[in-house]
């Protein structure tokens, strides 16, 4: 029986008399890649927000690593890597130096190996040679790749990625693909990307999770969505129901 | 630029803080009275300074000028140039194929034609609230002047105040403006802003010190190189029955207007090619 | 950890070139201002009353000519952006989903600009101590507002006392500045609505003066043997106004 790392329970965001998210519940296992879908105003960004404990819920949980979000905020965000819309950095500063200036936020036991750390996850997204450079200066997708490169400072179990591929030329979403296929098998990282890239999710995704007008209208593996159709049109006839 | 302009002055006021600052004009004008009130405690009926129905306009004016004043034309101004060139929301107008100068030009018609409807309702409602909370005598006393002014003369001395006073704010918004074109951020040009307000109101004071040494007629003339002191006392002065630094302070004022107009356009120049 | 959270503020704001210009601008004005000290000789504790400046008053009334400068432009520049302008920017996202207590977080963003007052407070005391001594006439006793007069250890003490209600009266307006930050919707109207407050103050009563006229309150207040400002009045409303910022932002919903 998988680990459960991402359980949601019946999450609500009422805003006024408006119903952003309402009643969404969905869980993600141990080194799963969770897919969340949706047209644009589904609610995917104010659920994401809800995760990630920038807003409250008005009903329902989210645990993360079985601590609530609510009461233990902290913690669960231990276990937490996400970028949430776009990734806006500090515009006066280097990518490095605002990766270690984030890194200060996790407890690293010594100054060595958090630099080690942000040396890795410049590697690993590849930014290693325009590190010093201000970030006022990068390009969207080389703020998309420094924002997933923030992402797993704390390494975190839970990668919550807002979009991830937005800005990423056709060489840089192979490259987040492989990312991410290494963070699932070699770091047994648990993943939830939202996307509109339903070709990049098909590839690897192992479930999803879609919604409508801040309700979950599926949950589910995805050659079940999908079922012999292609996945667009299972989608599109999905949400038009 | 018809276009440009009715485009710039409808999105002025699809900001909530434009409406704010009108239905600010009444707390304001309260405030203004409720501290006159407590001061006419002090004074008798005779002095200029006590506050009537009839000069509550211009003495809650001279008491806002300064300050609400600047402060309104300091947001304005830098909302509408710095925050949306910084934001890149400019962009969205300058892809319509006009030049970063015709846009600011526009900003500049815009927020004139702002601070005049917003000068007319603070001189409606100063009267309104004026007649609400003080007494109004048939005549009173005005500043500089040794005759009692009636009614009507009242109301042309208060129409041509607000006159000189509006184009004070003229010079004082060419001057925001500048500083908002060269500013790299929202907070810069405030701050740069206050600053200016500051220095503006700290100078002539300081000079007061050295007074001594110069003739009354040149310590006047430098008092009044500063926009905020002609706001403060310089329109008064000029009102007065033998009205004083009138053409000094228009100059003054032109100065401002024109040199500053001036550093805005080389500036613009500039920018126009990294935008 | 809170070490950490501390220093990555601390960085954040001194890497900003800003925090550098306004700290050179206040350098170049405490210069101005001192230049002028001493072609001029005569300094003011209020309105009032005008003083000979000497080799013992001088950091006090250094003081005096640049709080306004302090209260108007440095602390709604600096709290307007550390409170306002990362949160509207959508930068202080990074910060917020990181595993700290928000409450952490605040105190750690006062705690900086308190120290940011607290260093430009040391420099004006320093060159006003240092360059008073050196370069002012020389005393060996000098009469402050109320008709104290003191001698040299008197003087050090009667100085140390009036930064150091200055300061709380900075930390107050940091802290009342941060609560109009983090609710504005944009820097401008954070600064503008601080500085509205600092001068909207008078009007609501006349006891908040000291927001407006700083030091001259100061002056007034060492010049009462039992004046009680500080407990009856500063003392509650920092509190207050702490408290008010700990619950916006345990509060708060950060959607920027």
């Amino acid at each position: 029986m998988k680990n459960i790392i991402l359980d949601v329970k019946s999450v609500s965001k009422k805003v006024r008399r408006r119903h952003l998210v309402k009643e969404v519940s969905f869980q993600i296992g141990e080194g799963e890649i969770g897919g969340l879908l949706g047209p644009n105003g589904a609610g995917k960004t104010t659920l994401i927000r809800l995760l990630t404990g920038l807003i409250k819920p008005t009903g329902g949980e989210v645990f993360i690593n079985s601590k609530t979000i609510l009461s233990q905020r902290k913690e669960a965000l231990q276990s937490v890597g996400a970028i949430v819309e776009s990734p806006i950095f500090f515009p006066y500063m280097t990518g490095k130096e605002n990766l270690t200036n984030l890194a200060r936020l996790h407890p690293f036991p010594t100054k060595k190996e958090r630099q080690q750390k942000v040396k890795e996850v410049l590697d690993i997204v590849g930014l290693t040679g325009r590190e010093n450079d201000k970030v006022r200066t990068y390009s969207l997708g080389m703020k998309q790749r420094l924002g997933i490169a923030q992402a797993l400072l704390g390494d975190p179990d839970l990668l919550i990625l807002d979009e991830p591929a937005n800005g990423l030329d056709p060489m840089g979403v192979r490259e987040l693909r492989e990312l991410l296929f290494t963070l699932k098998r070699d770091y047994n990282k648990t993943i939830l990307i939202s996307s509109h890239l339903l070709d990049e999710l098909q590839r690897v995704c192992d479930q999803i999770v879609v919604m409508r007008e801040g309700e979950l209208i599926w949950d589910g593996a995805l050659d079940q969505l999908a079922s012999g159709k292609n996945l667009e049109d299972a989608f599109v006839e999905l949400v038009s129901q | 630029m018809k276009e440009l302009l009715v485009a710039e002055w409808e999105r002025l006021w699809k900001r909530k803080v434009a409406w704010l600052t009108f239905l600010l004009v009444p707390v304001v004008l309260l405030a203004a009275a409720s501290y006159l009130q407590k001061e006419n405690g002090a004074l008798t009926v005779d002095l200029p300074q006590y506050t009537f129905a009839g000069n509550f306009p211009v003495l809650s004016l001279a008491e806002m000028l300064f300050t609400v004043f600047n402060a309104m034309f300091l947001v304005f101004i830098t909302l509408v140039v710095t925050g949306e060139y910084r934001s890149g929301q400019l962009r969205m107008v300058m892809i319509r194929s006009y030049s970063f100068k015709e846009i600011i030009l526009a900003k500049a018609a815009v927020i004139l034609l702002f601070n005049l409807l917003f000068f007319i309702t603070y001189f409606c409602m100063s009267y309104v609230i004026g007649f609400l909370m003080f007494e109004h005598p048939q005549t009173y006393f005005v500043f500089y002047h040794s005759h009692a002014f009636n009614i009507k003369e009242a109301l042309l001395y208060n129409l041509s105040f607000y006159g000189y006073a509006y184009l004070t704010t003229i010079a004082i918004c060419c001057v925001l403006f500048f500083i908002s074109v060269i500013s790299k951020t929202t907070t810069t040009a405030v701050g740069i802003g206050v600053a200016f307000i500051l220095i503006s109101f700290s100078y002539p004071t300081l000079l007061t010190g050295f007074k001594q040494w110069m003739s009354e007629e040149l310590f006047g003339q430098l008092f009044f190189t500063s926009v905020p002191m002609i706001q403060w006392q310089g329109i008064t002065v000029m009102m007065a029955e033998k009205p004083q630094f009138v053409g000094w302070n228009f100059g003054v004022l032109g100065f401002y207007v024109l040199f500053f107009s001036g550093l805005t356009y080389v500036a613009i120049r500039k920018k126009e090619s990294f935008l | 950890m809170m070490t950490g959270l501390f220093i990555s503020e601390l960085e954040r704001t001194f890497k900003r070139k800003k925090t550098a210009a306004v700290l050179a601008v206040y350098a170049g004005l405490l210069a101005f201002i001192w230049f002028f000290f001493q072609r001029g000789g005569i300094s003011f504790f209020d309105a009032a009353h005008d003083v000979k400046i000497d080799s013992l008053n001088s950091a006090p009334l250094l003081l005096r000519d640049l709080s306004f400068a302090i209260t108007f432009i440095v602390i709604p520049m600096f709290v307007a952006d550390s409170f306002n302008g990362e949160y509207t920017s959508g930068a202080l996202r990074m910060v917020l989903i990181r595993p700290h207590h928000r409450v952490k977080l605040f105190f750690v963003k006062w705690a900086v600009q308190c120290l940011l007052v607290f260093i430009i407070l040391c420099i004006t005391w320093v060159v006003g101590t240092c360059l008073g001594r050196m370069v002012m006439p020389h005393v060996n006793e000098t009469t402050f507002l109320g008709g104290q007069t003191v001698g040299t250890v008197g003087a050090l003490l009667y100085s140390l006392k009036f930064y150091g209600i200055c300061f709380c009266i900075f930390i107050a307006v940091i802290s009342i500045g941060s609560i109009l930050s983090v609710l504005m919707p944009n820097s401008i109207l954070s600064y503008v609505a601080t500085i509205g407050a600092l001068i909207g103050s008078v009007y609501v009563s006349d006891k908040l003066s000291f927001f407006f006229s700083v030091t001259d309150s100061v002056f007034r207040e060492l010049s009462r043997p039992n004046s009680e400002f500080l407990v009856n009045l500063l003392f509650p409303i920092l509190l207050i106004s702490l408290i008010i910022n700990l619950f916006v932002w345990k509060k708060k919903e950060w959607v920027g």
